[in-house]
């Protein structure tokens, strides 16, 4: 079976979603939220990481899921 | 209470449990309702992923560097994410071409080479070996600690276990069997372990479950929540709880998440699971965020039980145990036996998936090929299914005892993080490789082992040998100094590359080296037709699946029956046969078709990897003398001269299509320029010889000497500024340049590297030219003849710059076969424009090229020819006494025989009508007879052009009476213009065509008017494509009803009105306006039939030529009309009338009712009579004899003088 639009469109968006999700995770966005302050009780790199991450999780889900 | 037995117990309760689920896995799978084919199970099992080194060592790691563990996690989520770009094209591909491992993986893609599979296999084991190690150290040390319970065991009591005391040992020799039973159960083409991945599945829950209560004790019972800990982590001063800085930069950071990405893919056990063990592609979707999802669980823990640690112990407890040792310091023996059943689960779930992949690898990718090429006595034994499974059994028993050994000399100083991000490292070498192999198809073999070898020689040399060092197997002045004391070569400081943490410096040499190596090896390298067909399947996966190429070997059904036997076992291989599409063949001793003995080898490849497979079938198929690859060599690069073939049928079909739309010769040469570039050449140049671009006659001689001169006719190009010659420039080839040597020996010339050869420049003109036509980049060149029935009509030169690659020697075929078409082509259009030059010639010669003069009517003709020459044709023919005789005529047909034809029928017109003075009607019938003889003549010849159907119109106009009589022979009836303006078409009665023969002609006669104008025209005039006849007709009519002027005028007019578009006929236009000789011009006497008469008449004409002033002729004239009238009275009968005509001469008629034709005789001295006549004639310019409806009339000629030929 040949690559369906679809497969292909899913593929550039997750691809995004990669990109957009490793770009949050280095420098510098990640130095930006590295500092010694809490937040909700947490560790704001902490929170920052796993709210990012969350939020890739999140978008992969949904974005998979659509598609059928 | 936690009394060791309990403790082993449960362990191995744990481990039985493990065993059931596979079990029940396997069960469910042989009778085909599989409880892995599920997404989530799937998801799951990437759990895999999530081994001791996550379970405990994460902890140990966020207790020294916070959230640095991080990176692990988030890798794999952006990975997956990529997931549907990437991992679903490698299970696609291992899925259709049955690649089982990773090995096999890149041995295939890099045309199934045995040594690609060898190196990686081994890089494999050498870099996972430490991984496995990490994982029996776990269980090791977890149990002592547990067994310590209640006390909590500090980090230097357990530094050394005794070797039997070591549950490590005992762990991994359940685990082989463990391995054993479920990983190597039977030999299966799609190498699937159902039951194994469903133990996989059960135990990521199992970890999952331990290790979240164990967080969730530790946050919510030993402290106040995360709040609490934080705030007091924060009071503790453990400032690497909350950030990154300090810890040497971001470096290591950003190169653990790409390390993690490719880890989560290339890992042998992840690929096992990930590739190997998936049902279906579909099932990475949810896998995509799931798994991630599970990895985000798991982490969520582990920064506050590190906080939790720290706070608790101090560095009194190894961090890497925390997980263990909290609860156990909780008082909670339940808690602490399921976190260690937990991190049973994850080491034993990674060293099961591990050790089953590598055995695959290490039996199909390394044992195999070098038994099968050895030609060993193993090879040959009849049952090889056995001796395979022999093989991963005992492989996975080696590597388990490796790994311990590598624990018990080397890893026991060692954190299991850095452990572990040894083998991350290793993995990570084969990025380039499979990554590259997947979306490029330059990349080669040699490329990749060249870049392999280099990436691994960097990783162990700067991670392998620090650890050793750090164990004491090595001096720790090899670390300090480097290797003799060269400091530039120290293991972590690879040439003074310092400030790097150790993982980050080895990542970026072993990288650089391994990319570079595998990115430039591949440039430079040529790969060879398997490689090239291997990596358009792999890249090309996601298209539309080809077939793959066939075996063209000799193998009967029964060869492959026993084959298969050997590899599968009697019933694997009637599993395997039954399953191929084809139908299972007759008789054993059939000859095998070439797709069944493909299947075969699809079906071993699954077993034993594509690389042995192939040798094993190469076996069988007596390939003894043409090597496997050779012949897949052979096999590839027919299937490219197929393409080649098919490329070159295109442009050849292309060529005969666009060359030759036109017959013009400039139009022909562009034409031929324009097919060529840019599919076949960059450039094209067509230069003529002089003579065929300015239509002459050829030298048919063929000794074209390399020193004509030729014309640049034609120049096309992919660019316009080309330092080529132009169009119109004169060029003489010296006679060594390779065009001249075209011309002379009439075939191509190839000149491959233009910078290798001078001659090519050798042109007359300009021959500086040369060196910048190769400044250009013009490189390449191929120069024809065109040349056609033995005559050199021009060259063709093709050149090419911007296409790599040269012109080579199928090249000089097709361009020589272009040349050969075009060259026709141009000859065609060439000998066309001289016939069609010739035609137009004849016929403007055999048409009138002046009207003659005469006064009975005034006329004015058009002639427009047609694109091709016509038979169109007019005349105007003065007639004694004072008449005229128009004609228009209309041959069927065009070009020269047209011409001709009409030349023809214009001449016999001439003669019927000026001496014979025949009346339209007759004239028309002796010009039917004479159309028909030439037809008959031209039949007799083999002519296949007849003249039947040429049409004519004859009409004759006596301006005296203003009579005007017409045929018709199938022409269009002339209109008339009345004085006054009204327009008619004349009722002239439509005959047939000429040449038809059968009936009479039949003559129209009328009077017209002083002023009236006829207007003669043929069918091109009114009846075109877009204009049909009635149309025509009535546009002609309102033409003339508006202009009322002189013929000429007219002439415009109409053509005007009537514009010949396309000129697809031709078209005659005659115009003619009436005149009448008025009564002062013609004077008649009626004659009795009495001599006395004649004296009367005499005196009257005397009278009537003084009056009219033309006192010479009277003598004469007295003379003609007396001799002529007693001539009608001797001879004739009726009323005898005289007639004297005052025009353009004088003229004299005697009319009578007989139809006796006088004739002049030489009158014998004796004669009485008879010199009449012969008076006449001598006296008069012209004299003759016409016949009317009554009878009759004789007239003679004289010059008036002071008129032209008087």
């Amino acid at each position: 079976m040949a690559e369906s639009r679809d497969d292909e469109q899913l593929s550039r968006r997750l691809t995004v979603v990669a990109a957009l999700g490793f770009v949050l995770i280095v420098p510098p966005f990640l130095a930006r939220f590295d500092r010694l302050d809490q937040v909700f009780g947490v560790p704001v790199l902490a929170a920052y990481l796993f709210l990012v991450w969350a939020i890739v999780i999140g978008l992969v889900a949904v974005i998979g899921g659509r598609s059928r | 209470m936690l009394q060791t037995w309990f403790i082993v117990a449960v362990s191995a309760g744990y481990l039985g449990l493990l065993f059931a689920v596979a079990f029940y896995g396997d069960r469910r799978a042989d009778a085909g309702r599989s409880i892995i084919n599920n997404a989530t199970i799937y998801a799951l099992s990437f759990g895999v992923y999530a081994t001791s080194w996550t379970y405990y060592g994460s902890v140990g790691w966020a207790a020294r560097a916070g959230v640095g563990f991080l990176p692990i996690y988030l890798g794999p989520t952006l990975m997956l994410a990529l997931g549907w770009l990437v991992l679903r094209r490698i299970i696609r591909i291992s899925h259709r071409h049955r690649v089982t491992s990773l090995a096999d993986f890149v041995s295939a893609r890099y045309g199934k080479s045995t040594a690609l599979g060898c190196l990686v296999t081994i890089i494999a084991v050498v870099g996972v070996v430490p991984y496995i190690s990490l994982q029996l150290k776990a269980v090791s040390l977890t149990f002592a600690i547990i067994r310590r319970h209640p006390r909590v065991a500090s980090a230097p009591e357990l530094s050394h276990i005794p070797l039997f005391q070591d549950t490590g040992l005992y762990a991994a020799l359940v685990l082989a069997a463990f391995t054993i039973v479920f990983g190597t159960r039977h030999l299966d083409a799609t190498e699937r372990h159902e039951g194994m991945v469903a133990a996989i599945a059960f135990e990521s829950v199992v970890k999952l479950v331990a290790f979240l209560s164990a967080g969730i004790f530790v946050v919510f019972w030993m402290f106040g929540g995360l709040h609490d800990l934080f705030s007091r982590a924060a009071d503790a001063g453990l400032t690497t709880m909350f950030t990154l800085r300090g810890q040497g930069g971001y470096g290591m950071w950003v190169w653990l998440t790409v390390l993690s990405m490719l880890a989560i893919v290339l890992l042998p056990r992840q690929w096992q699971i990930g590739v190997v063990e998936n049902v279906d592609e579909k099932h990475l979707k949810r896998a995509m965020w799931l798994f991630p999802l599970y990895l985000f669980a798991i982490s969520i823990f582990v920064l506050p039980i590190a906080a939790g640690g720290l706070l608790r112990f101090g560095k009194a407890v190894d961090a890497d145990t925390y997980v263990l040792t909290l609860p156990m310091a909780g008082g909670q023996q339940a808690l602490a036996l399921l976190v260690f059943i937990g991190g049973l689960s994850a080491a034993t779930s990674m060293v099961i998936v591990e050790t089953t992949a590598l055995s695959t690898m290490v039996s199909n990718s390394l044992v195999m090929p070098l038994l099968l090429r050895s030609r060993s006595r193993l090879a040959h034994r009849d049952n090889l299914a056995g001796l395979v499974l022999g093989i991963r059994r005992a492989t996975i028993v080696l590597i388990l005892l490796l790994g311990y050994a590598y624990f018990r000399l080397a890893g026991e100083q060692t954190a299991l993080v850095s452990i572990g991000l040894v083998s991350f490292a290793a993995v990570a070498q084969f990025a380039p490789a499979i990554l590259g192999g997947l979306f490029w198809k330059g990349g080669t073999r040699r490329g990749v082992l060249v870049g392999l070898v280099a990436g691994f020689a960097v990783w162990a040399y700067t991670l392998v040998l620090p650890t050793f060092a750090d164990a004491g197997l090595l001096s720790a002045s090899f670390l300090r100094e480097g290797p003799l004391g060269v400091g530039l070569l120290r293991p972590q400081r690879l040439f003074g590359l310092g400030g790097l943490d150790p993982i980050s410096h080895a990542m970026f040499w072993s990288a650089l080296l391994n990319l570079g190596g595998y990115v430039a090896v591949s440039l430079a390298d040529r790969p060879d037709a398997a490689e090239r067909a291997q990596a358009v399947q792999f890249v090309e996966i996601l298209e539309e699946p080809v077939r793959e190429r066939r075996w063209q070997v000799r193998a009967t059904v029964g060869e492959l029956q026993t084959l298969l036997e050997r590899f599968l076992g009697r019933e694997g291989a009637q599993r395997a046969l039954s399953s191929f599409p084809g139908g299972r063949p007759g008789s054993l001793a059939a000859e095998a078709p070439p797709e069944l003995v493909h299947h075969a080898e699809a079906q071993l490849a699954g077993s034993v990897g594509a690389a042995s497979a192939r040798l094993a079938v190469a076996a069988v198929a007596g390939e003894e003398v043409v090597g496997s690859d050779d012949v897949m060599e052979m096999i590839g690069e027919a299937s490219q001269r197929v393409e080649l073939v098919r490329w070159r049928l295109k442009l050849l079909y292309d060529a005969t299509g666009g060359i030759g739309t036109t017959l013009d010769v400039t139009r022909t040469a562009e034409e031929l320029t324009q097919v060529a570039v840019p599919r076949f050449a960059d450039y094209v140049t067509v230069d003529l010889v002089e003579s065929v671009l300015r239509d002459e006659e050829l030298v048919t001689d063929g000794t074209g000497t390399g020193s004509r001169r030729m014309q640049r006719a034609a120049v096309s190009g992919i660019h316009d500024d080309a330092p080529l010659f132009a169009v119109g420039d004169l060029l003489t080839f010296a006679p060594s340049s390779p065009q001249a040597r075209a011309v002379e020996s009439g075939v191509a010339v190839l000149v491959p590297q233009l910078r290798d050869s001078a001659e090519w420049q050798e042109v007359d003109l300009d021959p500086a030219r040369g060196s910048r036509v190769i400044d250009y980049g013009i490189h390449s060149l191929i120069t024809a003849p065109l040349s056609a029935r033995g005559v050199l009509l021009g060259m063709v030169h093709f050149w090419r710059s911007e296409k790599p690659e040269p012109f080579d020697q199928d090249d000089l075929s097709l361009a020589a076969e272009l040349a050969t078409r075009a060259a026709v082509s141009l000859d065609n259009a060439r000998r066309y424009t001289r016939e069609h030059g010739l035609a137009v010639a004849l016929q403007r010669r055999l048409l009138p090229r002046a009207l003659p003069e005469q006064n009975a009517v005034e006329v004015a003709s058009r002639y427009l020819p047609a694109q091709a020459v016509g038979g169109d044709w007019f005349d105007v023919i003065p007639l004694p006494g004072a008449r005229v005789a128009l004609v228009m005529g209309d041959i069927v047909g065009h070009g020269l025989h047209a011409a001709a034809t009409m030349g023809q029928l214009r001449t016999a017109v001439h003669n019927f009508s000026t001496p014979l003075d025949l009346p339209p009607d007759e004239l028309l019938s002796h010009l039917d007879e004479l159309v028909a003889l030439i037809d008959q003549d031209a039949i007799a010849a083999g002519d296949k052009t007849t003249v039947t159907g040429a049409t004519c119109l004859y009409a004759v106009y006596d301006s005296v009476s203003g009579d005007c009589a017409i045929a018709s022979a199938g022409h269009p009836a002339p209109a008339l213009v009345h004085p006054d303006g009204t327009v008619e078409f004349l009722d002239v009665p439509s005959c047939l065509p000429l040449g038809i023969g059968g009936l009479p002609f039949e003559c129209a006669e009328l009077r017209l008017p002083e002023g009236s104008t006829l207007v003669l025209f043929t069918d091109g005039l009114v009846e075109r494509r877009d204009l049909d006849v009635d149309t025509g007709l009535g546009l002609l009519r309102e033409t003339l009803a508006r202009v009322g002027q002189s013929p000429e005028e007219t002439c415009d007019a109409v053509l005007d009105a009537l514009p010949p578009k396309l000129r697809s006929d031709d078209i005659a236009l005659l115009v003619a306006r009436t005149r009448v000789l008025g009564p002062g011009q013609v004077t008649e006497w009626d004659v009795e039939c009495d001599p006395a008469a004649v004296r009367r008449v005499r005196a009257a004409v005397s009278a009537r030529l003084m009056e009219w002033g033309l006192e010479d002729l009277v003598y004469t004239t007295e003379l003609i009309c007396s001799e002529l009238i007693t001539n009608a009275m001797r001879h004739a009968t009726g009323p005898i009338k005289a007639r004297l005509i005052r025009d353009r001469a004088l003229i004299c008629e005697v009319s009578d009712h007989s139809s006796t034709s006088p004739h002049l005789r030489y009158a014998a001295s004796t004669d009485e009579g008879g010199r009449g006549l012969f008076l006449v004639a001598q006296f008069t310019e012209r004299w003759g004899t016409r016949y009317t409806k009554d009878g009759k009339v004789i007239w003679a000629e004289q010059a008036m003088p002071g008129t032209p030929g008087g």
